[in-house]
């Protein structure tokens, strides 16, 4: 009887042990699958672009950042690459490119590549910290509203930044005492949702619901008369959009 | 009796000891507010000071402007003028004002700061300040004087009355309606007084801005007005809906500068398709189709062929992407008009993909129905070798080619657009093709927008 346990624990561990390694090598495998099969070209990010930097860095073609983001200087890397190994110049790694820069790379790269990602310089204007309060904001100011609802707040916190009379750096719009609501009670710190940061992003990339509103209130529960007078824009959910 | 006796015997030192128990509690309570009391007063204070005193050098820079001659020195004041009155609007921003009605100072601020700005970073050695401008310092200095004049009552008022701006903050929630109290009183008399300021030429700047503003607004305004029927079919025909679809359509109010309606189709609550149409012409501002997106199918090529098809149902034809992002199965791409190898940057619209089938989820061509138009550029004077030579020579230059853009007057530019690397970071730089001037600099990080969100 024991015996026979102990025959069965083996073969469990056995099986388990397989299985457990089996996953791992796919999951390498998975990676250089990734590599082996989609192009690359500019915009693209991912582990794949950090292993493709890494390849050309290795063949001196690239001296950026490996940081997994196909920007300009790896555009040009490849375009160089492409050229000095008569390929078409188009910028574009697609099957034959890699298969030379696999070929010229073949026993060096096979480490692999970790993405060392970076958080400064979000874009032009923000930093990662910034959109990261913008969306805590987004989440304390409107979690309940529909998505557009949520995304025209975060526009409206962009506008103030274009406008005169507001601030001109997100944490400055935010945290103007009397602003808003969620600064006050602390809502602010919960912890945003998905549907808050996509919000942010919508909004960082241009769509702007509320056609250019700097305020939004609550009919139901707002104090103010005056923020009536202004010119409204539009409706979202419970909140009013306006001038 | 003895059982009351007995229960009193004990009861008398429970009630003794809660009650030091809920007093030293109360006490320390107290304690932490009355901190955080005082915190909150200094932080205020601490604004209301600074502000007083950026006021104060903003008048007395004004007046040293106005009286300096050699352009080292007027550049000086004018750059100390710019710096001092942005320091002011940021104080201006840290008090509790709320809504209260103070937008003319602030407006007026900001007006002074770009006024100097741009004067002072002009060749003044070429192009010295011209009698029209120096009226301008001279009405501003004196609007100046008002605005300290003011200020500085207030100033004295909340040392005398010992005014608490935390109490301000706590007692006035509405600071709209009539309030008998000194703050409110003085920063509506300072606008008032504001809003009787004589007449500034401020020359280029603001308003030029605000008047290439409205011609744009014209070029979405003016047309055919569409009934909501005619919305209606455009938006049944564009989203390919089928006949007995409902979906919700709702007129915006007229406060913007064009009239809108909304448009919401829910398919279910996480797919959801969200557009606004102009009643001018009918024109899709933008659309948002709210939905979950899988695991990526096509690459960022095919992404840009759809997206160029895709804005073939706009009318919009003869584009450049001029930048592309992916994040979390989307790709982002941005479109200008491309037209005579020239790159149109102020036509822009925004596309956005999803990968898992390569369907549109969202565009924005708010700028590019705005900007979109014929145009009439100056013409080339510099050859694109003489313009190079005019480069930081530390640049590589890897791409160039003719563009239009915005310059910081928002009149529109022909330019050389050359996109060059210095060590690890790449530049776009846009010369002038008549004066060889850099019209604009832009360090272009490799890290687009979308990748903070990896982080969380």
């Amino acid at each position: 009887m024991g015996k026979k346990y102990l025959l069965v624990i083996a073969i469990t561990t056995l099986v388990l042990s397989i299985i457990f390694i089996e996953s791992k090598i796919l999951n390498s495998n998975d990676f250089i699958e990734t590599f082996a099969s989609r192009n690359l070209s500019m915009g693209s990010r991912g582990n794949d672009v950090a292993e493709l930097q890494n390849r050309l860095q290795l063949v001196g073609y690239y001296s950026g950042n490996i940081d997994g983001v196909f920007g300009y200087q790896t555009l040009y890397a490849v375009r160089k690459f492409q050229n000095d190994f008569g390929i078409k110049v188009d910028g574009v790694v697609g099957t034959k490119t890699r298969e030379i820069l696999q070929n010229n790379t073949k026993n060096q790269a096979n480490k692999k590549t970790e993405v060392v990602t970076e958080q400064n310089n979000a874009n032009e204007h923000f930093s990662s910290n910034d959109l990261k309060l913008l969306a805590n904001a987004v989440y304390g100011e409107s979690r309940g509203e529909p998505y557009i609802g949520q995304v025209a707040v975060a526009s409206v916190v962009l506008n103030r930044l274009k406008s005169e009379t507001f601030p001109n750096s997100i944490s400055g719009v935010i945290f103007e005492p009397r602003a808003f609501t969620a600064v006050a009670d602390g809502q602010i710190w919960m912890e945003p949702n998905d549907t808050a940061k996509k919000a942010v992003q919508d909004a960082i990339n241009g769509w702007d619901p509320t056609g250019g509103a700097i305020y939004y209130f609550n009919p139901n529960t707002a104090t103010s008369g005056w923020i009536w007078t202004r010119p409204q824009r539009k409706q979202i959910g419970k909140h009013i959009f306006c001038d | 009796m003895i059982m009351y006796k007995k229960i009193a015997s004990w009861l008398l030192p429970v009630l003794v000891i809660s009650l030091v128990v809920v007093g030293y509690w109360g006490y320390s309570e107290y304690k932490i507010s009355n901190t955080l009391y005082n915190n909150s007063e200094s932080q205020y204070q601490r604004a209301f000071y600074e502000l007083s005193y950026y006021i104060d050098s903003v008048e007395d820079e004004l007046g040293k402007s106005i009286a300096v001659s050699t352009p080292g020195q007027i550049r000086r004041s004018l750059a100390n003028v710019w710096r001092l009155s942005y320091a002011a609007q940021s104080r201006v921003g840290q008090l509790p004002l709320g809504t209260m009605e103070f937008t003319e100072t602030e407006d007026f601020i900001a007006r002074v700061a770009d006024f100097s700005y741009r004067a002072a970073i002009r060749d003044l050695d070429n192009d010295p300040v011209s009698d029209e401008e120096w009226e301008t310092l001279k009405t501003l200095y004196q609007c100046s004087l008002k605005i300290q004049g003011q200020m500085n009552t207030l100033h004295n008022e909340v040392i005398n009355k010992q005014l608490r701006w935390t109490d301000f903050e706590l007692n006035y929630v509405n600071l709209d309606e009539n309030i008998d109290n000194p703050i409110v009183k003085n920063f509506n008399s300072l606008e008032d007084e504001v809003t009787q300021f004589p007449e500034v030429s401020w020359g280029t700047g603001i308003d030029s801005i605000n008047q290439i503003k409205q011609e744009k607004i014209k070029r979405v305004s003016n047309g055919e007005i569409f009934s909501e029927k005619m919305i209606k079919d455009k938006v049944v025909k564009f989203l390919d809906l089928e006949p007995d679809k409902q979906f919700k359509i709702i007129k915006n109010p007229d406060g913007g500068e064009y009239v809108t309606y909304s448009v919401y189709v829910t398919y279910s609550d996480e797919n959801i398709i969200y557009l606004d149409i102009t009643e001018v012409e009918g024109n899709i501002l933008w659309l948002l189709h709210d939905r979950v997106v899988g695991k990526p199918a096509i690459d960022l090529q095919e992404a840009e062929s759809k997206a160029v098809e895709y804005l073939k149902k706009l009318d919009v034809e003869n584009v450049i992407a001029t930048n592309i992002d992916d994040y979390e199965n989307i790709a982002i791409i941005s479109f200008a008009s491309y037209e005579n190898n020239t790159v149109i940057y102020p036509d822009t619209i925004t596309v956005k993909i999803a990968l898992d089938n390569g369907e549109i989820i969202g565009f924005s061509s708010i700028e590019y129905l705005l900007n979109h138009n014929k145009r009439d550029l100056g013409e080339i004077k510099l050859t694109i070798d003489e313009a190079k030579k005019k480069l930081n020579p530390k640049l590589q230059v890897e791409e160039q080619r003719l563009a239009i853009i915005e310059a910081d007057d928002g009149i529109e530019v022909l330019t050389y657009e050359f996109i060059g690397t210095i060590d690890e970071n790449t530049y776009k730089i846009f010369l002038n093709v008549e004066s060889g001037l850099e019209e604009k600099v832009e360090k272009v990080d490799q890290i687009g927008i979308q990748r903070v969100f990896n982080n969380y």
